[in-house]
């Protein structure tokens, strides 16, 4: 017998269903193998652009700059495989066009071995070029700037014109921010500016002279050689590799968009195998007379297996195809979409064929698997109960039920009892959709969620700008300082590294020492208390990390003072991720910086922070309404990629939904011909067809909602682990957009459903047996 | 009447026809063709037929003579390649899809094979969908399940009934909306012997009682016995009439 002969031709005669077949087998687990390529593709060109630009394993900064000399030889011996040693200095950007920002200003050796430039434009640094300079572009493309363009810069409490000679991207600021501390990043905040070392040593008046050691070192940079290599040096901050903002904030993203792949995956790869199931399940049902004759005739059943299960094996196999080819696309689309969300360089499509492969094989298995089961039942049947086909389908209803459907017009009377006839279906239709609406509500939902978390933490506050001091001052000379500028309210506070122990956890965390009374930063305490005298508050994440709660005993430990042992007093919402907070005094004496405050919070117009700039005493000014503004432009970027996965979602969604209808018109055609076949014209059958399919639509919009809540919650708390602290805040139009798209899809499935019913062909439809 | 062999003269159009003819149906040339396996193959060629108002007219033939084709091109199903088809004054090659649904709607009752109840809706419910799309009152679905000694299975499912039952309850409703033809596709085909006797005697009945024009496509000759009329149809030609001419009661 030739099986595959047959099962082609079978194949062949379902034509639009076997493509709608293709379609629903492919697209759920293309869908979510292409979210995994993306995932894969992202990180594959993170680490690749890494690699290629050699970001160094460990980076000491200091605050106060030392001869080039000694740093090298520092290096040297410590066995560093590469070093380079940069001056990096604070100030302003005054471009051009668009209010002043931060700046940092790296003199680098623009043949350096390690933090290399990636140009992008222009030219690279040229040693007989000093203020020829090269701006990392995520800076230039929100200041506008071009090559050739001047660009004014504040440092040391000068002025001095640069001139922009390339944009460049470095993999030390492939996400630049003015507030590291802040995980989110604020794009365009904080203007990174490379000058040859040799060039901004003589504009600083600082020759020869460096304050950041940049080392790869043998085992990566791990260990305990990190603080010897520092030892003695007047250390600001000792950043190893997986430390380092934008390496951080990548991973954390990453992995909080690697929960999303299976979140999509999984949902979409449920209700295809549903559907999938069900369709195959009439697929091999359809053949039943076909297959109790080969009983009858003496086939084994083996052979009749085989002849069942080997049109589905065709549209696996067309299924594996559609799977590989969505997988493609949506990599694609993914990957693209959130690198330029988040600032990456251009994505490297890796197309790798492990990902392509096993999309393919799992859709040509769930296919054959779909159909074995129904197949294999089949074949257990006598010949003669085979050959009869398939028993009418039997319908009664309980006479209250019988009452409450029979209000309304015919259509409304067929639609609603054909719904309860075929209650496995409905169920699996309207979960489906529901799964598909909520995936795209809890998208919206969750971004919502953000937006809302970053206005909570920022409404609270009472500070307008912050000032990082250029060196720590006496807390008394900050406000004088604050005063000098016109600000109306100022509070100093001490800030420094530290790291946090509890038993088999450690973390680093940035030390905030606030003053007794905090009238401008103020603490979100969602457990225990504020500072107090031997009682640390900790954010959510550090609390989490450390694995403590309050009451719990932490040691920490600074560069300035052995370990104390401290009571966890509190614990705060904050939207920076590593921050631990105690009394001003205390942290001062843990920091070594004892009535000393390294930075302002203050309040006033925007001419105290002009002033502040201008101050040789301040290193960078921040605006808290531009920090709130970058950072909900960064999640307006990041909505993009969600509107693209809501639109795959609703995509997938309309599928199985146009899928679903043409499978239960399909068992139905025979009860529309007999419709038609009594005068019931077009109007009527759109009404039936209507009636059905708004109600199962309905129905999964009502439940498309707990739904959304349950998908966003697990990712709202991978997203509190990776980015901060996160609550739920659905808002109405979170679900406006899914289930009004959802609806309006559905409005085309039955236009679609109608017409394909109008087409057919009465007579032929009207002699089918499967009517009751 | 007369139901003559081809070739006939050509029908007048339009309502008139009826009146001046007394024809319930007149199709003239009437050839019907389908495509199968990229060939045209034909189903009907050149049929012509009268058949009266109130006439019990059996077509006769063997599967896949054409019978039901017939039946199909007469209820305003389907459509012939060329000839003219006009029932009760419809002219069905003419009319457009809309003028089809509103004539199967008022003018024609079907009977299937398989009844071609709707599974979901009970025996009055299903009556009451023949009547109510005709625009015939509600009120007139009961009385004719009544008629057809189905007064008790009203609240009934299909599923509950007998295939008897089942066929009766589809009488009911090609006849509830009171229309001049009435069309059945081997209406007793499913049936066994003593329920099919039954159905007919009911179907003839009705004709008799109330004077609506019956055609019965059937391979069975017993069927046969009970028309008017007897049209043989073979390979897609009228071979042969029999039976009386004119109005069957």
């Amino acid at each position: 017998m030739r099986y595959w002969r047959k099962a082609w031709r079978d194949v062949r005669a379902m034509r639009s269903r076997a493509v709608l077949l293709l379609l629903v087998i492919g697209a759920g687990i293309g869908t979510a193998a292409g979210i995994a390529l993306a995932l894969h593709d992202v990180r594959a060109t993170r680490d690749g652009f890494y690699r290629d630009y050699r970001l160094a394993d460990l980076d000491i900064r200091l605050s106060a700059a030392v001869p080039a000399g000694e740093l090298f030889a520092r290096a040297s011996a410590a066995r560093a495989t590469r070093a380079t040693a940069r001056l990096i200095l604070d100030g302003g950007a005054l471009p051009p066009s668009g209010g002043p920002a931060a700046a940092e200003l790296v003199g680098m050796d623009p043949a350096a071995p390690l933090d290399q430039l990636a140009m992008l434009r222009g030219r690279p640094l040229a040693p007989g070029d000093p203020s020829g300079a090269v701006v990392v572009s995520e800076y230039a493309s929100h200041a506008r700037l071009r090559t050739g363009d001047p660009l004014r810069v504040s440092v040391a409490g000068r002025v001095l014109t640069l001139h922009v000679r390339g944009i460049a991207r470095s993999p030390e600021y492939l996400l630049a921010t003015a507030n590291p501390a802040y995980l989110i990043p604020q794009p365009g905040s904080l203007a990174v500016i490379f000058l040859p070392r040799a060039g901004l040593q003589a504009l600083a008046g600082l020759p020869g002279q460096v304050n950041d050691l940049a080392v790869d070192l043998p085992g990566g940079g791990a260990g305990a050689g990190n603080r010897q290599l520092a030892s003695g040096l007047p250390v600001t901050a000792i950043t190893p590799r997986d430390q380092q903002f934008s390496y951080r904030f990548t991973n954390a993203d990453i992995r909080s968009f690697a929960l999303f792949a299976p979140v999509l995956g999984g949902v979409f790869a449920a209700v295809g195998f549903l559907l999938l199931a069900l369709s195959l399940r009439r697929l091999v049902h359809a053949q039943r007379r076909e297959l109790g004759a080969l009983l009858a005739l003496g086939y084994p059943r083996r052979a009749v297996i085989i002849t069942a299960v080997l049109p589905a094996a065709f549209l696996g196999a067309g299924g594996a195809v559609v799977a590989a080819a969505a997988a493609v696309g949506v990599a694609q689309l993914v990957a693209t979409e959130y690198a330029a969300a988040v600032g990456f360089p251009a994505i490297t499509h890796t197309y790798d064929p492990v990902f392509l492969l096993e999309a393919a094989g799992a859709a040509l298995v769930t296919a054959l698997l779909a159909a074995l089961i129904p197949a294999v039942s089949l074949a257990r049947l006598r010949p003669s109960a085979a050959m009869r086909g398939d028993a009418p389908p039997a319908f009664t209803l309980p006479a209250a039920l019988r009452r409450i459907t029979a209000r309304g017009g015919l259509p409304l009377v067929y639609a609603s009892r054909t719904l309860l006839r075929r209650p496995v279906p409905t169920a699996a239709t309207s979960l489906s959709l529901a799964a598909a609406i909520g995936l795209g509500a809890a998208l919206a939902v969750l971004s919502t969620s953000v937006s809302h978390a970053i206005d909570a933490t920022f409404t609270g506050q009472a500070w307008s700008y912050t000032a990082d001091l250029a060196r720590p001052l006496p807390t008394g000379q900050a406000r004088l300082l604050a005063a000098g500028a016109g600000a109306l309210a100022a509070e100093p506070v001490t800030q420094g590294p530290a790291q946090l122990a509890a038993t088999g956890h450690r973390a680093d965390a940035q030390l905030t020492g606030l003053s007794a009374a905090t009238p401008l930063q103020r603490l979100r305490i969602v457990a225990g208390q504020p500072p107090a005298p031997g009682r640390i508050v900790l954010s959510e994440q550090l609390a989490s990390q450390l694995a403590v709660s309050t009451g719990d005993t932490i040691t920490i430990t600074t560069s300035r003072a052995s370990r104390q042992k401290l009571t966890v007093g509190g614990i705060a919402r904050t939207l920076a991720s590593q921050q631990a907070f105690l009394p001003q005094p205390q942290a001062g004496t843990l920091l070594g910086l004892s009535g000393q405050a390294t930075s302002l919070y203050v309040t006033g117009d925007a001419s105290v922070a002009s002033r502040l700039r201008a101050s040789p005493a301040v290193a960078r000014v921040t605006s808290k309404a531009a920090a709130l503004t970058s950072m909900h432009q960064l999640v307006s970027e990041l909505t993009g990629l969600i509107t693209i996965l809501l639109a795959i979602s609703l995509g997938v969604g309309a599928l199985f939904l146009v899928s679903s209808l043409a499978l239960s018109y399909l068992d139905r055609e025979g009860e529309f011909a007999t419709l038609r076949a009594l005068g019931y014209g077009p109007g009527h059958v759109t009404g039936v067809v209507a009636s059905e399919s708004l109600t199962q639509t309905l129905v999964a919009a009502a439940l498309s909602i707990p739904a959304a809540i349950l998908i966003a919650w697990p990712l709202a708390q991978r997203i509190g682990s990776a980015w901060f602290q996160i609550s739920l805040a659905p808002v109405p139009g979170d679900f406006a957009l899914a289930i009004g798209g959802a609806i309006g899809l559905a409005m085309l499935a039955i236009a679609h459903a109608t017409r394909q019913i109008m087409r057919a062909s009465i007579p032929a439809a009207v002699r089918s047996r499967l009517i009751g | 009447m007369t139901g003559r062999l081809s070739p006939a003269p050509e029908p007048a159009s339009g309502s008139a026809e009826t009146a001046d003819t007394g024809h319930m149906v007149r199709v003239r040339h009437a050839r019907k063709s389908y495509r199968a396996g990229g060939q045209a193959q034909v189903v009907l060629d050149d049929v012509s037929l009268d058949i009266g108002e109130g006439e019990f007219v059996v077509v006769l033939g063997p599967s896949g003579c054409g019978k039901t084709t017939l039946l199909n091109l007469l209820g305003g199903l389907d459509r012939a390649d060329s000839g003219s088809i006009l029932v009760g004054g419809h002219d069905l090659a003419q009319a457009s899809p809309a003028e089809l649904t509103a004539y199967r709607a008022r003018s024609v009752g079907f009977i299937f094979q398989f009844y071609n109840l709707l599974p979901t809706l009970t025996a009055l419910e299903n009556v009451e969908a023949g009547v109510t799309i005709a625009g015939v009152g509600r009120e007139h679905a009961r009385p004719m399940l009544e008629r057809v000694g189905l007064a008790a299975a009203a609240g009934k499912f299909p599923s509950q009934l007998s295939g008897g039952e089942q066929q009766r309850v589809a009488i009911a409703r090609a006849l509830a909306k009171g229309p001049r033809l009435v069309l059945a596709d081997e209406p007793t085909g499913n049936l066994d012997q003593a329920r099919a006797a039954g159905v007919l005697d009911l179907m003839r009945g009705l004709n008799e009682q109330i004077g609506t024009t019956f055609v019965v496509v059937s391979h069975d000759p017993s069927v046969a016995a009970r028309g008017t009329r007897v049209v043989r149809v073979t390979d897609g030609r009228i071979v042969a009439e029999a039976g009386q001419s004119g109005a069957g009661r």
